[in-house]
């Protein structure tokens, strides 16, 4: 089997033609995300010295399209998907999400966002967490959405438990959760799962697609795993150390559903070894291989 | 050190403090303004004494709830404005701090002469509070993790709902601190209110017992203002416990 080779430093990367399917082809909803030039420079305490974060990124995404973004500490990763939210103001460039700017979307309360450290309220249960941005954004809740998602996530049975009470991999599906209870057209994920062990990262990568995968939505995914990054992302971004740029693209031929198995799968792990190659040159660790 | 170890040394510390009071007492180490505790208790279990006694405690309990009630009230909402509407905050906190900096005893008679001296020891006790449940809930407010924060800004919420929704419910273990640090404020409040020529109250007690030089009701008055401060706060203690339990 082959897989696209690495494309040298883009300056606009085309969006894919469409998420790669087996079988039933799904329905994609979400909204095409469009960044141009976009470039983020931090003023640090002193008020003199700065920072340059972001440089220069273009990108475009198609809507519906899952995007992972990989590089190593410090690229500025997490800048990015929060400029994209509309949670950070960009130094320069331009982002469009449908025509429209982050805020604008966050103003119609299309936007989902699952963090590392899952956001979740302590003194309100499960069920209350999931049922929170209806609140927030004055909608009375839909109990039969967030029933649905307990389901989703397996976690029907915990529905009136405190987050304080659950493990760690149980309170990410908890904010996975409800980053889609308002049915999102862009859902970022920025390190959600970051924390985890291997094995019950392994188990919410499954529980993401099955999730993704009932409706695909335009997705970020920030993550320092290579394999979570292929093994869920239509494309795979590479950035470059600070200021960060996008290296290259990456665009994952595997068919979905994609299980565990895919993980076994030889195109995956060439892929994986490819990207990971890249990676290590971009991170300078080249000749220690 | 279990809890039964603990309990053992609180009450062998507590026995030699009676003892020791009850000799100085007996033995006039400390003159003859330190009443023993066995003469304290005989005082305050004549009729008449505690009848006066347990008078004026609830004067200055009704006192001290109430302005522990305002003050509460006003320092809450006032935290809460200064968090909703940032360009107020700084105003707040300098308008607070300069209540706060403001001693009781120079209030107490500006009080007298413009609230009058029935609702002095309630001003005195709410201002008392104030200051410690403003910080404690602006403290509370500014609190929200960035995670919070992000969740408050992608959900798109306005001020006020974020303020009901997030804000206020996660601010609650220091409110309930800062309530707590109020219950003994709003008692040592009333009582200095009352001081200023209330006419009820321990206050009252204090100063008339203090100038006729009775002793055992000086003493006992204070003890009363003591144990009615502690009560308030083992109760405030008490409803924190669980109130946070049931938050978190």
């Amino acid at each position: 089997m082959s897989f696209d080779a690495p494309t040298p430093p883009p300056t606009l990367l085309e969006p894919s033609p469409a998420p790669c399917t087996s079988g039933q082809a799904l329905t994609s909803t979400g909204r095409p995300i469009t960044l141009r030039s976009v470039g983020k420079t931090y003023a640090l305490d002193d008020g003199q010295s700065t920072v340059r974060a972001i440089d220069n990124v273009s990108m475009d995404i198609a809507a519906g399209e899952f995007i992972a973004i990989i590089g190593p500490s410090g690229s500025g990763k997490s800048t990015l998907v929060r400029m994209i939210a509309g949670l950070e103001e960009i130094s320069e460039g331009d982002i469009t999400i449908a025509g429209d700017s982050p805020r604008a979307l966050i103003a119609q309360q299309r936007l989902g966002m699952a963090m590392q450290d899952h956001g979740l309220m302590a003194w309100l249960s499960v069920r209350q967490n999931i049922a929170l941005p209806f609140r927030l954004s004055g909608k009375v809740p839909d109990e039969a959405r967030i029933d649905r998602l307990l389901q989703l996530i397996g976690l029907a049975d915990f529905a009136d438990v405190r987050p304080t009470q659950l493990s760690g991999g149980m309170k990410q599906r908890v904010s996975l959760a409800r980053a889609l209870v308002l049915e999102p057209d862009v859902l970022i994920l920025d390190e959600p799962f970051g924390a985890l062990d291997a094995v019950t990262r392994r188990q919410m990568n499954q529980e993401l697609q099955k999730i993704w995968a009932d409706k695909p939505t335009t997705t970020l995914l920030v993550t320092h795993s290579l394999e979570e990054a292929v093994l869920l992302a239509d494309r795979v971004c590479v950035m470059s150390p600070r200021p960060g740029t996008i290296a290259s693209v990456h665009s994952v031929p595997l068919p979905r559903p994609r299980t565990l198995a895919t993980t076994f799968d030889e195109t995956f792990r060439q892929l994986v070894a490819s990207i990971a190659k890249e990676f290590d040159a971009i991170c300078g660790l080249g000749d220690a291989l | 050190m279990n809890r039964t170890s603990r309990f053992a040394s609180w009450c062998i510390g507590f026995s030699l403090l009676i003892f020791f009071w009850e000799l100085a007492g007996r033995e006039n180490w400390l003159g003859s303004a330190w009443p023993s505790l066995s003469a304290l208790f005989a005082f305050m279990q004549d009729p008449s004494s505690a009848a006066l006694l347990l008078r004026s405690s609830a004067d200055t309990a009704s006192n001290a709830t109430i302005g522990f009630l305002l003050g509460s009230l006003v320092g809450f909402t006032l935290a809460c404005s200064g968090s909703v509407w940032t360009g107020l905050g700084p105003g707040l906190a300098t308008f607070a701090t300069f209540v706060n900096a403001t001693p009781l005893i120079a209030l107490g008679p500006l009080l007298i002469v413009t609230v009058g001296e029935e609702v002095t020891p309630a001003a005195t006790a709410g201002l008392a509070v104030f200051f410690s449940v403003f910080i404690a809930t602006l403290s509370g407010l500014q609190d929200t993790n960035r995670d919070q924060s992000d969740v408050l800004s992608i959900y798109g919420s306005g001020k006020i709902r974020a303020l009901i929704c997030v804000r206020i419910p996660n601010a609650m273990p220091k409110v309930m601190d800062g309530l707590k640090l109020g219950t003994t404020a709003a008692v040592l409040g009333a009582i200095i209110g009352e001081w200023f020529g209330a006419p009820t109250g321990l206050g009252v007690i204090l100063v008339s017992a203090m100038q006729n030089f009775q002793i055992e009701l000086l003493w006992a008055s204070a003890l009363c203002g003591t144990v009615l401060s502690g009560l308030s706060f083992f109760l405030l203690a008490a409803i924190q416990t669980q109130f946070i339990k049931r938050l978190v």
